[in-house]
């Protein structure tokens, strides 16, 4: 039996949710598994896992954006517990879409909110560790913070690939250690629209037009990251009449899939013959993308952009304050 | 050639080798007087310059980046300057939206002969990254407390990119604030 | 004084943490529901594409992503003063309803089920779905299995199972084909099937117990509230369009209306000691935390949507709410507990409102993009499972978003869950309490479906609720009973003012 825990830091929840749209080989893979950690299913408490030795756990799955101190007490805990520990999903990845806060300072936000000087402190009768837990300066993946062996990446990861990790892992037979269970080759190639010679000549947004739907989104002036994409999803959202906004993260080719994207964009913009002349209705183009942020690093801001970090990858910040 | 002291900005040059590199090529054996601040990059065309490593010139403690490329029209490759122009140009408005000022990426044409040009363009360049005071991803100097980089850029960019709203010491400030997690 | 702590709450969606605090004899002296979470998406959504709210706001919870993906493309319909082709109004609605039943399904057998279909006794090691499953394997098989069909539904419809693409101002992305709507035919044969099968085994092998019975009774449970649910027409619940509908603890209708003319009614009140905001009716207003005619505290979700309704909207839906009603013999039904029973009821309408709407032809429609005028402001409402969703937004003339914000189902509820948590606590909690008692705390804050990953979306994002059991002079009182407690008000916390 393999022991599997199953744990969420700042989570939506829909990568829990996904291991149930592997359906009925869901039953399948809990034949196999003893589950020892996943609150959202089981009732085994901080205590349980902390009880357990090292290696005590096989395989364990995190999902979600690290932004408390809590979630980073709790992963830690649990990648000392566990002989193999996996990004599950885009927040662990690469930060996810609760990334994006990452573009306004934590104490801008928290004195926005509560006002200069806000601590967080314990409810009256509680002791000191009652306090609500700290943020972190910013967001970050999970392996900012631990050893990470595997990725499965997406928002939330295809059931398919989800398949394919727990294929692996119960049978033993493991790829290196690193890899992505995603497919190396960009989500083009899943595709099954016809893509022709590229230009755009405008941008246009979704909800502007009802777009062809045998042809590339790219091709109709739809700003699809595809080409900066892993396949492994099946492309389901061109499939849907809606481009791909990137959760799977980048192909190993890309590097960092905003500024891969960014580049691919610039080179295909065209107003026609390129030279001095065009400048100016090109610049008027490429201002007309709208959110360049939200669009090039839907879910992977904190990845790339690392903001007002942690500290040294691997050491979180001390109770007091001070820095490793 | 001294390393450049801990006021100095520190450049990140990529040249491309048919004219801009040439140009500062010529700069040199003429004795031509610039400041010493950039660590050139033989490229083959402006076009090959990716966003990518304008950024990670940045995250390795580059203050400023300069990228020379020939003239439009003189394009060695035809059209690579254009893919570059258009390239820096969305570049600008994503470091822009992140807080980090756009000017510290600059794009210039120099074609083989121009080394009076590229002087004149380099010393106004150095200038111009000096007053924005240290990048996003700046080191101290050697011999200081080590600290990482990993800073992030200050992040008090809002949806409306105040780009260059904070001084630069202020945000240097900011920054080290960050460093110390204060709760 | 001595600490218990259930860490993390578990079985259901996001984090929780509950501190009781016993004193020297025992006795609650306090108790504290603490929500360690916060992602800042009222922060980071400001100068996002307004197209692509309804694929952001809906990665706050991964469970209910089909709420957040169609109350903010209702709010964007009217931020852009659309209307919605047929064909694409029909899409929404069958998409909707089938997935009011899967989440529905979710909690009652994977998160509530335990709770529900297992003996109180269950070890922690048992007391899950996958207990549940074993316990009844064939009832067992049949969930997954639809289920997985009632989410084939959704990712034909919305492009994804789990945060769905098609959404979009005015519309939705495509038309759909007519083999899909075959295909999807039988799925929801199949959904009002299995809806069947669960009325069946609730009558035969839960409400038959005593020991449920009890719970559905017990007057530490009852917690008399104003309710609030969306209504169509015939004044039966709507999941995804109609008007707001608002009762008084006597049932009587306090308003009806549309989504901003309701938003206007409510007001968020804060307390110096918590970061929550808590919603209340303006009229009649806040008066601490207490349920009753005079207090503007009120519910959402299943049981809410029952007392606002007249009757169900479909006719098996019918018969088992007419059976609800005659159970408890009063309406409005103030039986926290009973929030289980009500999510099965709307279950079955669910199940029935999607096979009835994939019979309309209409749904292969070409037509699915309405008109849009310019950008301005918009609230959207939709019933999320767990109650009534609003999203609120304001655009700029680039239709980039300029101002968000998201009242979420468990957030009208933070009130009422802790009202509920407070008065289970009081009565059952004692020194010594064994897995049993400490579970049934914990099965008041379940029963309502909390989904904190949407109640954390915003800034503050945490809950710790604090209750304080005091004398007339406010010196801590110890409190030894066990009986129903008077409605328990809680003063405010003598602490300093957090500065604005």
């Amino acid at each position: 039996m393999v022991k599997l825990a199953v744990y969420w830091t700042g989570a939506c929840g829909g990568c829990d949710v996904s291991f149930l749209e592997l359906g009925p080989a869901l039953l399948d893979v809990l034949a196999k598994v003893e589950v020892v950690f996943w609150p959202a299913l089981v009732d085994a408490k901080v205590e349980d896992l902390e009880a357990l030795p090292r290696n005590g756990i096989d395989l364990t799955l995190v999902n979600g954006t690290v932004r408390t101190e809590h979630n980073v007490e709790m992963v830690r805990t649990l990648r000392d517990r566990s002989r193999l520990l996996v990004s599950f999903g885009a927040c662990a990845h690469m930060g996810g879409v609760p990334g994006l806060a990452n573009l306004i300072s934590r104490e801008a936000l928290l004195a926005e909110v509560y006002g200069a000087g806000f601590r967080p402190r314990p409810p009256a009768g509680g002791a000191p560790e009652d306090a609500p837990t700290a943020l972190l300066p910013a967001a970050v993946p999970l392996s900012a913070v631990v050893a990470v062996d595997y990725t499965v990446p997406g928002c939330p990861p295809p059931p398919a690939l989800i398949g394919d990790l727990f294929d692996a892992a119960l049978s033993g037979d493991l790829p290196p250690r690193g890899h992505v269970f995603a497919h190396e080759k960009a989500l083009c190639e899943e595709c099954p629209r016809t893509r022709e010679e590229r230009v755009i000549s405008r941008f246009v947004r979704p909800h502007e037009v009802l777009p062809d739907p045998e042809r590339c989104l790219l091709d109709q002036g739809i700003v699809c990251v595809g080409p900066v994409t892993r396949g492994g999803c099946e492309a389901a959202c061109p499939r849907a009449g809606m481009p791909c906004t990137g959760c799977l993260g980048p192909t190993p080719n890309a590097g960092d899939p905003g500024l891969a994207m960014l580049s691919a964009l610039a080179s295909l913009v065209r107003t026609g013959e390129e030279g001095e002349a065009a400048f100016a209705t090109e610049d008027e183009l490429l201002d007309a993308l709208a959110d360049p942020l939200g669009t090039l690093y839907r879910y992977s801001l904190p990845a790339y952009w690392p903001g007002a970090a942690v500290g040294r990858p691997g050491a979180p910040p001390r109770r007091d304050g001070s820095q490793p | 050639m001294d390393e450049p002291g801990p006021s100095d900005p520190r450049i990140v040059a990529f040249l491309c080798r048919w004219c801009a590199g040439s140009g500062a090529d010529l700069a040199g054996t003429s004795r031509m007087q610039y400041p010493p601040n950039a660590i050139p990059i033989r490229v083959n065309c402006s076009g090959r310059v990716e966003p990518e490593w304008v950024v990670e010139a940045l995250k390795a403690g580059a203050d400023g980046v300069f990228i020379g490329g020939c003239h439009p029209g003189d394009c060695h490759y035809v059209s690579g300057n254009y893919k570059a122009r258009r390239r820096i140009h969305l570049l600008r408005r994503v470091l822009a939206e992140l807080g980090i000022e756009p000017q510290r990426v600059a794009l210039e044409w120099v074609s083989a002969t121009e080394a009076a040009r590229f002087t004149r363009l380099m010393t106004d360049f150095v200038a111009q990254v000096r007053a924005l005071g240290p990048g996003p991803y700046a080191r101290p100097p050697a011999g200081a407390e080590p600290e990482l980089a990993t800073a992030g850029p200050s992040a008090t960019a809002t949806a409306t990119a105040s780009s260059g709203a904070a001084r630069p010491a202020e945000r240097a400030a900011e920054r080290a604030a960050d460093r110390r997690a204060p709760w | 004084m001595k600490t218990l702590t259930i860490d993390p709450i578990t079985r259901l969606e996001g984090h929780g943490k509950i501190l009781l605090h016993l004193d020297d004899q025992g006795v609650l002296a306090g108790a504290v529901l603490q929500v360690p979470e916060l992602r800042g998406f009222e922060a980071f959504c400001l100068g996002r594409r307004a197209e692509e709210m309804p694929q952001i706001t809906e990665r706050i919870c991964g469970v209910c992503p089909e709420a957040h993906h169609l109350a903010s493309v209702r709010a964007l319909d009217a931020a852009f003063g659309a209307v919605v082709p047929e064909a694409a109004r029909l899409q929404r609605a069958l998409f909707y309803n089938t997935h009011i039943f899967s989440d529905h399904l979710l909690h009652l057998v994977f998160l509530g089920g335990p709770d529900l279909f297992l003996p109180e006794d269950t070890p922690r090691a048992g007391r899950n779905v996958l207990g549940v499953l074993q316990a009844f394997p064939e009832l067992g098989r049949e969930v997954v299995g639809v289920r997985a069909r009632a989410q084939k539904v959704i990712e034909m419809i919305g492009g994804r199972a789990i945060h769905p693409v098609f959404a979009l101002p005015g519309g939705v992305a495509r038309p759909l084909a007519a083999d899909e709507l075959e295909v999807i035919r039988g799925h929801t044969q199949a959904m009002v099937g299995l809806a069947e099968s669960l009325v069946a085994v609730f009558h035969e092998r839960i409400l038959s117990q005593a020991r449920f019975q009890a719970l559905l009774c017990a007057p530490e449970a009852i917690l008399p509230t104003h309710y609030m649910g969306l209504v169509d027409a015939a004044c039966a619940p709507s999941f995804h369009e109609g008007d707001v509908r608002v009762v008084a603890p006597d049932g009587r209708e306090v308003f009806r209306l549309d989504a901003a003319a309701a938003l206007d009614r409510i007001a968020e009140h804060s307390e110096p000691w918590t970061y929550a905001k808590f919603p209340y009716l303006k009229e009649p207003g806040w008066t601490g935390f207490a349920a009753g005619p005079q207090s503007g505290v009120y519910r959402v979700g299943p049981l809410a949507r029952l007392n606002v309704a007249d009757g169900m909207a479909t006719p098996r839906a019918q018969a088992e709410f007419e059976r609800f009603r005659d159970w408890f013999g009063a309406r409005p039904v103030h039986a926290t507990f009973a929030y289980h029973w009500a999510r099965l009821v709307e279950a079955v309408q669910a199940a029935e409102a999607a096979d009835e709407l994939a019979r309309d032809d209409g749904l292969t429609g070409a037509d699915v993009r309405g008109k849009l005028g310019a950008p301005g402001e918009g609230v959207g409402v939709v019933e999320a499972a767990r109650g009534t969703l609003f999203h609120h937004y304001r655009l700029d003339e680039q239709a980039l978003v300029a101002g968000v914000n998201l009242i979420v189902a468990t957030t009208h509820n933070t009130a009422g869950i802790g009202l509920s948590v407070q008065h289970m606590a009081a009565a059952v909690v004692h020194e010594g309490a064994d897995e049993v008692l400490l579970n049934r705390v914990e099965m008041a804050f379940r029963a309502y479906d909390p989904c904190l990953a949407c109640a954390t979306h915003f800034l503050p994002g945490q809950m710790p609720l604090e209750v304080e059991v005091r004398g007339p002079d406010g010196a801590l009182v110890r409190r030894a009973s066990r009986a129903a407690p008077p409605a328990l008000s809680v003063p405010a916390h003598p602490v300093k003012e957090v500065p604005s």
